[in-house]
């Protein structure tokens, strides 16, 4: 039954006709009503359903008056009625209120991260609690609540008409999506006028899923959209794909520093040495792994670097060994499963070195490693992708070889020896592994999720200046495709022309038309029709190669621009 | 950017805290709008986006106007709030009065044709006007108003003056909206492309011979030809130009082209005493030997070194025959001679002569395909003379009336009139006087067809059948997205492109180009487009197939 009384802040019910309506103007669905329906809303903000019962019992039978109450709360869990959101929406100037931010992602927002262990989630729980000292902040999510960090949660049906209309209306500043792969939002391009921010935590991987999910977001992004790259080096990766490189711009990750920082290092590996009953641990040298312990993570070289140096101990923090549990694992390696979040301090400070001898196409930044340096403990890593962006001068950066072409999950390998060499020069000199660690830390506090955020909506600003910049309303002159006697070259030629609706003698567009070659054509004609600047380019690309497709789309463009 | 007028839904407005909603009521949502918003519902079925966005622009600040429509775009997109408008009812025929627009592109050109196609266009406009309302659209310029409509000197036309200084409107705004068609008369003013972009009238091309002697007009004609819709014609004066143009456009048949020659007034060119006119003519021309030679016409295309060759090698093959070249200007290249004259129509008083010069002659000769004054041949016809014209197509306007000539088509090479055929004919028909008396008598027959009211006449049914070919524009709307696809077992970068509203459909590019500008180009255009990107007439024959039926 219905929870009454009730305040019908977001209600309005109306007649048309002989028909009657309610409709909630923020789940912006309007249901047709009956008149048991529209005497029982008229008393519902004063009165408790049984009053309401009593109330309407001389002009219908109780039974009736049930029934609409138990529809009318089915209504109301649905989410149909009786939102709670926040309707201010569309009167308000952006100077009159903070700004609006929405987050796409297609599993339910989680906002404790004690229990999360992919770096994507918590790199991208990071930072929408990061945007939230800048912006209203709503995430699709299954429930229209608020949760305890302050973040909205907004149900969101792609099917469902009324969900595709709240978004539209809500005039949002900025979208920023979970992940480059969910391309399955793609379409909401059409409908949301903000600029749009995807971020690409994964560079390479599930056999060029990852790629094409990127060259698929690129296609359809518009000109004041952008990819979020963590590290310059997912930019060049990118950049031998797609043309445009305004439409990579890096913005480094941050660290939790209230949660990864340098503690008592003894007391570190005192508390893991209890936890796993290993005394030898307080002791020794400790060389830790904390990711997921598979191949592409560097797995089998890490068991062989404890293998070239069995007097370390080397300490694997991951969900499961997988199939090396079923393998005779060398005895100075020790595993530990997961740990909640708000223990991996202790795990990673009671490292000595943090190894990770990653070569997987995903190492975009490379989370794990910098919570590690800002424990204090040096990285020993490959260089490879984003790692050596990350870890700087305040860590081992091993020589690496890189398969350029591939595009899978293994994009490299490193030597174990090398690696085995580095880790044992850190463990050999107390002194140079101290001071590397305190460079590690140093280092680390400069990447901060506040200005993660920061950088974030100077970002959407300066997307939504281009925004504005760009012409919606551009001039779209009629294109007629046509061939041509060329009487001099004795063939038929084809060629594009552009004529002038308006009485206006403007150069070039006088009455004679504007010929352009069939290329020049094609690309306007497209972009009239509704195609992005980057379809064009792959289409041109397609037809006529890099270089000609470069020239055409700049003439192009140039034309536009001159002319809008 | 979503394209008034539309049909609103039935809605309910209502204010809720001092904020605006309508509630769509046919499809169950309710919407926030706010003042604009509002503006842009209470006119969108009566004015068009243009004039909504002029209107409110005054108002408001435009860029909010903009972003309001853009907005407004987006709920019909996902289907609310607005349908489309269903196209204006076909009509099964336009009424007795009919309305015809004639562009004014043809009065820019007057300078550039001949004086016998001006004279032509203005008594085909006399004409016109008794059969039907005719407009002509004019550019008001330091108030030409009274100069425009004293000067014009046809009675009956409607001038509509649409100001020039008005640096956003164009002549288009001011067609009448229920206008039948709209006449143009030049086919080589490519800024009357946009008509065929922006309504939907039946816009008909009046494509005169002389015009093709250059690869402007030939190119000019091409282009919109291309650029017609199913709906649309070109007119031509002749009908053996349509042949000319299958080589360039489309391998198959032609279609868009009709023949609505000039109409010849019959009672002035008619069969008159031959002796008497001879006689006349040798006087005009000062060369008595006219009398007893035969007296043979000949109209050549316009290209004067093409016309000098010509006539140098018909002189030479024939030297027993006068020639009497109708041209505008051949006479200053062409050395004085004995056995040829020059009859040139430069004003009223040559056009008022020219059927007794006609009737001087004892045949004619149409030796050329295009760039010729084609609109001779029914006065010859009417004055009863025999004819011989060469040709790719025996001409219809005078079939079985004429001796007809057949020459293999080429775009490219002049073309080279068949000499020793033409020679041959005139020489037969000189021998056999009654065939030359029953062709000319064919010939009155059949021009006495074509006289300026069953022209117009042809020319108001050709704009009646075009309203039944007129189809609702259903063309699909396909919504793909052209996007970079790296194929890992090729190693190379592709071009894809997917379909956003089905599940997996992936479609080869040329098709798929085709697929989303089908509904912004003609056939014709698609085929042109698809014709240089594939370079394969097959396989683009085989795509227009395959996207038709999408």
């Amino acid at each position: 039954m219905l929870q009454l009384p009730k305040t019908l802040h977001n209600v309005h019910k109306f007649r048309h006709g002989d028909r009657m309506y309610v409709t909630d103007v923020v789940q912006c669905k309007v249901l047709e009503i009956d008149a048991i329906t529209w005497d029982i809303l008229e008393l519902c903000t004063s009165f408790t359903s049984d009053e309401i019962i009593d109330k309407l019992g001389g002009k219908y039978s109780q039974e009736e008056v049930i029934a609409v109450l138990e529809s009318l709360a089915e209504v109301e869990q649905s989410g149909l009625l009786f939102s709670d959101l926040d309707k201010r929406i569309s009167t308000t100037t952006v100077a009159d209120r903070r700004l609006r931010i929405l987050v796409v992602q297609g599993n339910p927002y989680v906002d404790d991260l004690t229990l999360v262990a992919g770096g994507v989630r918590v790199a991208h729980t990071h930072l929408v609690k990061s945007l939230l000292s800048y912006a209203d902040v709503e995430v699709m999510n299954d429930t229209d609540k608020l949760f305890d960090d302050g973040v909205q949660g907004i149900v969101f049906r792609p099917e469902d008409k009324a969900s595709l209309l709240k978004l539209i209306q809500r005039k949002y500043d900025g979208v920023l999506l979970q992940r480059h792969t969910d391309t399955s939002f793609v379409p909401l391009l059409r409908y949301i006028n903000a600029p749009f921010v995807v971020p690409i935590y994964s560079l390479r991987g599930h056999n060029g899923e990852s790629i094409n999910s990127a060259l698929h977001w690129y296609s359809a992004m518009r000109g004041f959209d952008a990819f979020l790259t963590p590290t310059e080096s997912v930019k060049d990766f990118y950049l031998s794909f797609a043309s445009d490189a305004d439409t990579f711009q890096t913005i480094l990750l941050g660290v939790d520093l209230d949660l990864f920082k340098p503690m008592d290092k003894h007391a570190a590996k005192h508390e893991v040495a209890q936890m796993l009953n290993k005394p030898e641990l307080i002791d020794s040298p400790t060389v830790g792994f904390l990711s997921r312990f598979q191949p592409e993570k560097g797995a089998g070289i890490y068991i062989k670097i404890a293998e070239l140096l069995p007097e370390a101990r080397f300490l694997v923090t991951a969900p499961t060994l997988n199939f090396y549990e079923q393998q005779r694992l060398p005895p100075n390696l020790i595993y530990l499963s997961q740990q909640p979040r708000d223990r991996l301090s202790y795990i990673l400070n009671a490292f000595d070195v943090y190894c990770l001898p990653s070569m997987v196409g995903e190492e975009t930044f490379g989370l794990a490693v910098l919570e590690a340096m800002a424990c204090g403990v040096p990285p020993v890593v490959p260089r490879f992708d984003g790692l050596p962006e990350v870890v700087g001068d305040a860590g081992v950066i091993v020589p690496a070889s890189e398969y350029p072409d591939e595009i899978g999950s293994f994009a490299g390998t490193v030597c174990p020896f090398a690696m085995s060499e580095a880790v044992n020069g850190l463990l050999n000199d107390k002194d140079r592994r101290l001071k590397l660690g305190e460079k590690a830390a140093q280092r680390a506090r400069n990447f901060t999720w506040d200005a993660t955020a920061t950088n974030f909506v100077a970002l959407l600003e300066k997307l939504t200046k281009i925004q504005k910049l760009t012409t919606r309303h551009r001039r779209e002159f009629p294109i007629s495709f046509t061939p041509y006697l060329n009487q001099s070259q004795r063939r038929v030629g084809y060629r594009a022309v552009l004529s002038n609706v308006t009485n206006l003698k403007e150069r070039p567009l006088m009455f004679d038309g504007y010929v352009q070659t069939v290329d020049e054509g094609l690309a306007l004609s497209l972009m009239n029709k509704g195609h992005g600047i980057h379809e064009v380019e792959a289409v041109l690309q397609h037809l006529c190669g890099e270089t000609k497709a470069k020239s055409v789309l700049e003439k192009v463009l140039g034309f536009q621009q001159a002319t809008s | 950017m979503i394209q008034f007028p539309q049909q609103l839904h039935t809605i309910h407005k209502f204010r809720l805290d001092d904020e605006i909603y309508i509630a769509d009521l046919e499809t169950g949502h309710t919407v926030p709008i706010n003042e604009i918003i509002e503006e842009v519902l209470e006119c969108c079925l009566d004015l068009n986006t243009d004039q909504i966005i002029e209107a409110l622009a005054v108002k408001y600040n435009r860029f909010e106007v903009l972003e309001n429509l853009s907005f407004l775009s987006k709920l019909k997109d996902i289907g609310l709030l607005f349908s489309s408008i269903p196209d204006r009812e076909d009509k099964s025929s336009i009424s007795d009065r009919p309305k015809i627009f004639v562009t004014s592109s043809f009065l820019d050109q007057r300078s550039t044709v001949s004086f016998s196609l001006n004279t032509a266009n203005h008594r085909l406009l006399t004409t016109l006007v008794n059969h039907a309302e005719v407009y002509l659209g004019f550019p008001e310029v330091n108030g030409n108003r009274e100069e425009v409509e004293k000067g014009f000197g046809v009675e009956g036309i409607k001038p509509i003056f649409f100001p020039d200084q008005n640096r956003t409107d164009s002549v288009i705004k001011f067609i009448p909206e229920d206008c039948d068609g709209i006449l143009s008369l030049s086919p080589l003013s490519v800024g009357e492309q946009a008509f065929l972009k922006v309504n939907r009238i039946p816009f008909f091309v009046r494509v005169c011979n002389e015009i093709l002697v250059t690869d402007r007009g030939i190119n000019g004609t091409l282009e919109k030809y291309i650029a017609l819709r199913n709906y649309d014609a070109l007119v031509c004066d002749a009908s053996w130009v349509a042949p000319f143009f299958s080589q360039l456009a489309s391998n198959t048949e032609i279609n868009g082209f009709h023949c609505v020659p000039y109409g010849v007034d019959v009672s002035t060119f008619r069969p008159m005493d031959k002796v008497n006119a001879k006689r006349q003519l040798a006087q005009a021309v000062g060369n008595p030997k006219i009398l007893d030679q035969l007296l043979v016409g000949v109209v050549p295309e316009l290209n004067v070194r093409n016309a000098t060759a010509l006539l140098r090698e018909l002189s030479a093959a024939n030297p027993d025959v006068h020639w009497l070249v109708i041209h505008p200007a051949l006479e200053h290249y062409f050395s004085t001679s004995e056995t040829v004259s020059f009859f040139s129509i430069r004003n009223f008083q040559d056009t008022e002569a020219s059927p007794f010069v006609f009737n001087a002659l004892d045949m004619a000769v149409f030796p050329a395909v295009l760039g010729t004054l084609s609109s001779y041949l029914l006065e010859f016809a009417a004055c009863g003379l025999p004819l011989i014209v060469c040709g790719y197509n025996e001409p219809s306007e005078v079939a079985g009336a004429c001796r007809f000539l057949q020459v293999e088509p080429s775009p490219f090479d002049s073309f080279r009139p068949p000499i020793a055929s033409i020679s041959e004919t005139i020489r037969q028909l000189v021998e056999n006087s009654d065939e030359r008396k029953q062709l000319g008598m064919k010939a009155r027959k059949v021009a006495v067809s074509y006289t300026w009211d069953a022209i117009v006449r042809q020319l108001l049914n050709l704009f009646s059948e075009s309203e039944k070919k007129r189809m609702a524009n259903h063309k699909p709307m396909s919504r793909l997205l052209f996007t970079k696809h790296y194929n890992r077992a090729q190693g190379e970068l592709e071009c894809r492109a997917l379909d956003l509203l089905g599940a997996s459909p992936i479609y080869e590019i040329e098709k798929a180009i085709a697929m989303t500008l089908w509904d912004r180009h003609t056939h014709k255009e698609m085929e042109a487009l698809l014709s240089h990107l594939c370079q394969d007439a097959e396989r683009v024959k085989q795509i227009l197939a395959e996207v038709r039926e999408i």
